[in-house]
This record gives structure tokens, sequence and C-alpha cells, in this order.
């Protein structure tokens, strides 16, 4: 890490000169250096305390904006040429640090592979630059009463070039899919300067999508994607119900997908969480905000300092559980036909109706949780959080595995979502002490600045490491849709064992100059 | 686990095999698999619905009929038995009725399995769905949908779409644009239907041979996959530019080329 110096990173010998090569291919670039902070950095936490504390760890020499596929190609070409690091970066809002150019190079921004839609609603796609922004997308499908049902939180910042380098999903996966279920065809550079196209289609030998999707930029560059739309529902039907016991949510939500029924929206809160979800007594508005506001932001940070404590009081909480349910479709009769359905599987396992005003409330605030985090960053706490997947049968033992590492070491709260017949995802928040606010931060002293940050990111790798060693020993997967990144990546050979060795096969076969976002994946 | 070595075959073996599996394209029908490499050392994933980390790496397993994995173990999938909810209708020909399916797919009604027959006064349409909760309600939904271009054929026997084809069927792999312009030759079965196409196992009336069924299905561009000595090979990557990266890759694996 570079000393703190509370300015921002200036441009190196090798940035000016491939800013002007890449100039010269009549691509936009910069070496400026607001450009190249901005290029440095995600939404991981890491990268939210590095800002905090003025620290610029990871600035690239230089960024290029170029339009086209071609334009990226030539971008590429001249980086192998120059044995010089490529980064793509869309809109960074990634959580796992994957666009963070670790090595430096030229930071490769996609925002401006921003192609005019084509939208053939006869066959039910739409062709997307990369650059495209999600919330954009939508509201465009919108207009033609179309949707593609991705709604990651990130929706308002992530680029369509995110979520296939990614893997992304969204909250109503359950009904529309992973992205990787989206995505007909992509187009992409390769680390050779090739331009791909994958066929729309039935074609021979193994399938070239899906090898390329989720390589978090280093097999290659995606520049454009075909992706599945779907008439946009006119209908929704919204229920919340609260269960006796996590355990007793669990087995509900697992019939409900079981028995064939395809709910829009599913998520199961642990106990913590359905506080925080606001079903119970205790409910407060806006939690998050209320909890990193004033007074309380100073006993928020005396109480993280004893997480076991905190931990073990919410474990004589009430233990219910809620769950969110939602359908939507063309008819409100349809809609509440399948909401029935699933409710009365629901009231087998003891749930009891709370009505939809729970859940609209719910759903209301779900697009604003990711930004109140940082003001819990703000406040002086860190939180990071995993999405991690497993089979059903796992996928309790994994909440109270993954809990008892960390209970010493963060406030754990968790819900379960993405689920789908055969497992789910556990969603995991660790919070934790971060230091001083960030106003106080901003006004003290260097040393002090970094003292904060070390402690901070020792006491959140403390975490993460205490929880992603739980997920690989319960063997669930690291990831379910965030990616690796910079983040996970010691814990990635756990997970594929001897697949590391065909990922390497992979970088051989797609970069063979080992160009393309090195540092990540292993790789 | 159930120990699979046919998969490596083609990404078809699985629902060659799948008697008593819902029937889903095979690609999806292995949850994860164990794969061996040239090397011999397992690589096994980690079950899970989704994952998010790096390329699925089962993909070079899948498909590439043993050129660069072979698939030791899969983990497959597997749905409740239910009792199959058949519904049958009346289109004008065959292509009506191939158009009846897609069109419940666009309306997320897909149903597990589906038979279309040419008949003296057009073609007779049967499809069953399946799950526990959703069968009866996706079915009647269907019905609401098809209303408008066919007719209910309940005197259609329930097995109807269970029978076996007739002669000497191929299977392909088909968009329906390739399936509404094979249709005025004969019986199709359709399975793992999507919104872009179906696989469908293919046959000519009064027992057609397959190579000429074969012939039929790739003049209407579908991509033939069963019987073995009739499948294409298809576009391979050379197709998407990406030749020379297979090259690589075989190289890499120390696969066959």
């Amino acid at each position: 890490m570079v000393p703190v110096t509370g300015r921002l990173p200036s441009a190196t010998a090798l940035g000016r000169a491939l800013r002007q090569q890449i100039a010269a291919l009549d691509v936009a670039a910069s070496c400026e250096a607001p450009d190249l902070w901005a290029a440095s950095r995600d939404c991981s936490p890491a990268a939210l305390l590095w800002t905090k504390a003025r620290v610029f760890p990871h600035p690239p020499d230089v960024v290029a904006w170029p339009e086209t596929a071609e334009q990226v190609a030539a971008v590429v070409r001249l980086a192998g040429q120059r044995q010089v690091p490529v980064v793509p970066i869309g809109g960074g809002s990634g959580t796992a640090g994957g666009a963070i150019p670790v090595r430096g190079g030229i930071a490769l921004d996609t925002k401006r592979l921003t192609r005019p839609l084509r939208i053939d609603a006869g066959k039910g796609t739409v062709d997307a630059g990369a650059g495209t922004n999600g919330k954009r997308l939508d509201e465009l499908l919108a207009k033609e009463r179309l949707t593609l049902g991705h709604a990651p939180e990130s929706l308002r910042t992530a680029t369509v070039g995110g979520w296939l380098a990614t893997r992304s999903a969204g909250v109503l996966s359950t009904r529309y899919g992973v992205l990787a279920d989206m995505v007909l065809s992509v187009t992409a550079v390769d680390g050779s300067g090739e331009i791909l196209r994958t066929l729309d289609g039935p074609s021979a030998g193994p399938n070239l999508l899906p090898l390329l999707l989720g390589s978090e930029g280093t097999l290659a560059i995606f520049t454009e994607a075909r992706l599945r739309v779907w008439r946009r529902p006119r209908e929704r039907w919204l229920r919340a119900v609260r269960f006796a016991s996590l355990q007793d949510a669990l087995a509900a939500v697992r019939e409900v997908l079981r028995s064939g029924l395809r709910p829009h929206l599913v998520r199961l809160h642990d106990p913590l969480d359905t506080l925080f979800a606001g079903a119970d007594p205790m409910r407060v508005p806006q939690p998050l905000k209320w909890l990193a506001d004033g007074a309380q932001a100073e006993a928020l940070r005396l109480a993280l300092r004893a997480p076991l404590l905190l931990n073990r009081l919410v474990d004589a909480l009430p233990a219910s559980s809620l769950v969110v349910l939602g359908f939507e479709g063309e008819f409100e009769d349809d809609t509440a036909e399948e909401g029935e359905a699933a409710l009365a599987l629901c009231r087998k396992e003891r749930g009891e109706d709370l009505g939809a005003a729970p859940a609209e409330w719910w759903l209301a605030s779900i697009h604003r949780a990711p930004w109140r985090q940082a003001l819990l960053f703000a406040a002086g706490a860190f939180v990071e959080t995993l999405d991690v997947a497993t089979t059903w049968p796992r996928a309790e033992p994994l909440y109270h595995a993954v809990r008892a590492a960390t209970q010493g070491l963060a406030l754990v709260r968790a819900h379960f979502a993405h689920a789908a017949p055969e497992g789910c995802a556990l969603e995991i928040s660790l919070v934790g002490p971060a230091g001083a606010p960030a106003s106080e931060s901003a006004e003290g002293s260097r040393d002090d600045a970094e003292m904060d940050l070390e402690r901070a990111q020792e006491g959140r790798e403390a975490a993460w490491n205490a929880a992603l060693s739980a997920v690989a020993a319960e063997g669930a997967s690291i990831s379910h849709h965030s990616g690796v990144g910079s983040a996970r990546q010691a814990f990635l050979h756990r997970e594929l064992g001897e697949g590391t060795r065909q990922l390497r096969a992979l970088k051989k076969a797609f970069d063979p100059h080992g160009i393309l976002n090195p540092g990540k994946l292993l790789l | 686990m159930i120990p699979r070595d046919a998969l490596a075959a083609t990404r078809v073996a699985v629902v060659e095999e799948g008697e008593g599996l819902r029937l889903t394209p095979p690609s999806t029908a292995a949850l994860t698999l164990a794969a061996v490499p040239p090397d011999g050392r397992i690589a096994e994933g980690r079950p899970a619905p989704a994952k998010a980390v790096g390329p699925d790496l089962d993909q070079l397993a899948l498909g590439g009929g043993g050129r660069l994995c072979l698939v030791a173990a899969a983990w497959i999938r597997l749905f409740p038995a239910t009792l199959a909810m058949p519904a049958a209708w009346r289109c004008s020909d065959v292509a009506a009725a191939v158009t009846a399916l897609e069109r419940l797919c666009e309306h997320r009604l897909a149903p597990a399995r589906a038979r279309i027959r040419a008949g003296p006064d057009g073609a007779t349409v049967g499809m069953v769905w399946e799950g526990i909760a959703s069968a009866a309600i996706e079915r009647d939904r269907a019905a609401r949908v098809l209303r408008e271009t066919c007719v209910p054929a309940p005197e259609i026997p329930p097995n109807f779409v269970r029978e076996p084809p007739d002669g000497n069927p191929v299977e392909v792999d088909a968009r329906w644009a390739s399936l509404r312009a094979w249709s005025p030759h004969g019986d199709l079965i359709l399975f793992g239907l999507h919104s872009g196409g179906a696989f469908a196992v293919l046959s000519l009336p009064e027992a057609g041979p397959a190579e000429q069924c074969a012939a039929l299905a790739r003049a209407a561009s579908a991509r033939v996959i069963a019987p073995r000595r009739l499948r294409d090979a298809g576009p391979g990557w050379e197709a998407a530019g990406a030749g020379a990266a297979w090259e690589r890759l075989v190289e890499a694996l120390g696969g066959a080329s």
C-alpha cells in the first residue's frame, strides 16, 4: 500500500505515454488525478474505508473510454504490445474489488459503450451496449411494456457489462433467473484483441458463453449483449408471513419452491434482520439511518466493540423470522391464485399472514439499503456483506456455522434470498467498529487516519475470513452473485480445487499475454 | 452423487437418460459436475443453485464430446414426482401448433413436454404440465392464452404426449422458426421448451428413414443431435471468432484437437 498522502493520485510517466498512444487510436483517455481516483475504487467495504482515510492504494496509470468493440480491441492490442494490464470498469458498484486495478495499467471504462438499444418485442430480445446503465435500461424497456426481470440492489449504478462480468443476480431471480439465464449472446474482446461474437442458437462443442460470463475481466471484455426480455407484468401480489422459527420459515420457502410455484420475490429474514425489516413491534422507520445519527452513532461504536455481547442479546430476542413473498402477472386473479397457494403451504409450517403492508414497506426500502450502509461507514462502522450459495439441506447449518464463526468479531444479521427449487443464497451482513466517524477523520491527522484504517481493515478481514472459512467448511459456494474479485480470492482454491488448473487453461486460451485484469481469480 | 459416465459424450446424454426426471435442457439438468481433464486430476464443483465464482467450468465437460474433459459424476437436479396435468387442442396446422407452444413460452407457461401430430383436419397438440401446486394453474392459464387460436380437444387420451415416436426419429436442438419450417413433414415431441426453441424428436409418417428425417431437419436449420451417426457438428468456436482460443485451450488442457 502506498503511503497516506491525502492527495489524489498523480500521473505516471507510463500513464502519460499510454494516454498519447491511446489518443492516437481515436479513443478518449486521461491521466488526470480525479479520473485516476475514480477508476481506482469500487463499492467494496475495503475501498469505502480507503476513501474515508483518504488513501488511494491502486490507481491505474491511465483511464480510457472506448465507444465501440473495435476501439476496445485496439486498446487491448496496444496493451498486449506494451505488456501493461487492462482492467475493465463499469459502474463501479461491485462489492468484491473485482474492478480495482491492483497492478496499475489501463483502466478501460466501459460506460461509453452505449450503442442505442435494439428492442425486438416480437422476439423478446434487447441488444444493449456493455456500458448501458441498469436503471436506464429498465426505464427504456418499461416504455415498451417490457422487463428484463433483473433488479439487483445496485440497479441505479451498475452497467450491463458489470452484470455479465460478475454473473449478477437480482431480487427477482426466483422468477426470472440470474443474469446468466437472461443472456442469449455477447460480443466481447479477448486478451489477444480478437472480437468474439457468441452464437444465439444451437452450436457445437462446449458452450462459449458461460465460459466467458463471470470471468470478471480476466478472459475478455464485454462490449454488448443480447438479453431476453419479457412482457412487463401489470399486477403484483405481496405478503409478509411471520414464522415462529427460522427452521419453520426455511421449510415453508422450500416447499413453495418445490411445489412448482415461482414467486417473483422471496426473502427470508433471520430474527435480527426481521427487526430491521420492520415487521415486529420494535420497528424503526429507517433503522440504518437512525443508527448512524448523533447519539445513536456513539452508542453504536461503543456497542460494536463487544460484538459477542451484542449477538447474545440478539439471541435473546423473539426468534421469529419474516418471509416476504410476491407474485406478479397479467391479471390480479392470477397473482392472487398463486399467492394463496403459497400461503397455504406457509400455514402448514405455522406461518402467520401479516398482510401486504409490511411487504410493501420492505419493497419500497430495498434499493435504498446499500446507500444507507454508507451512513454506517460515515458513523465509524464497517459493513461487510457476503452472498453465498448452497442447497436446501445445508442452508440452516450454514447459517448457524457462519454465526458461530463470526459472533465474536462482528454483529451478524442475515437473510436467505434467490430461492430456487434446489437451494438458495444466504446473504450475511457483518457490522463492526471502524474507528472515528468520517467527519472527525477528515479533520484529524494522517497518522490517526492511517491507524484507524489499519485497525478497521484488520477487524473487517478477521470477520470476513472467519465467515468464508465457515462457508468453505460447510461445502457451500463462496459467492452467489457478487463475484470473487480481490475479496474472495484467498478462498477460491478451496472452492474450485483442481478446477483452478482449468481456470488457468482458460486464461492461456483467451488471454495469452496475461494482460486482462491480472491479480484476480488467481490469474 | 449419481455416477453418469455417459454424460461426457454429449450435452444431450442427460436427457436421453432422463427417464423419471422432469425433462429439462441438459445444460441445466446438472447442478454441477466432477470432471476429469487429460491430466487425470478430478475437478469437482460445489452444488448450488447459482454461483459467481468465475467462469462456469462445468461447461468444459458438457458438450465437448470428451475432447477437453470426461465427466466422472454429476449432481443432477431432481424434482418431486407429480401427477402430470395433460391437455390437448386442435390447431389449423402443425405450424400453428408450434406457434401456440411458442406463445405459451412467451407467457412463461411452457409445458414439461408436448407433442404435435398432423391429422386430416389440421394438427393436434398435446401438452403436460408438472409441479405439485403449479401444474393445474399453468394448464388453466394456457387454455386462456390458446382459446383464440386453438380448440380444446378433450377426446385426446392423456397418454398422447407419452407415446413413443413413430418410425425412425431424429432428435434436434431447434429454434421455433426451424420447428415451424419442418412442421409440414410429420410428428414432433418437444421437451426442454424455452422462449427461443426446444429440443424435439421428429419423425416422419409411414416410418420414413432417419436420414430423410435428418435431411429435412437440416433444411429447416435445426441441429441434429441424435442418433449419434447422424449428429451434426454444428458451428463451433470458429464461428464466434474464437477458433484461435479453442486451439490454445485444447493445448493448455492437453486435450485432443
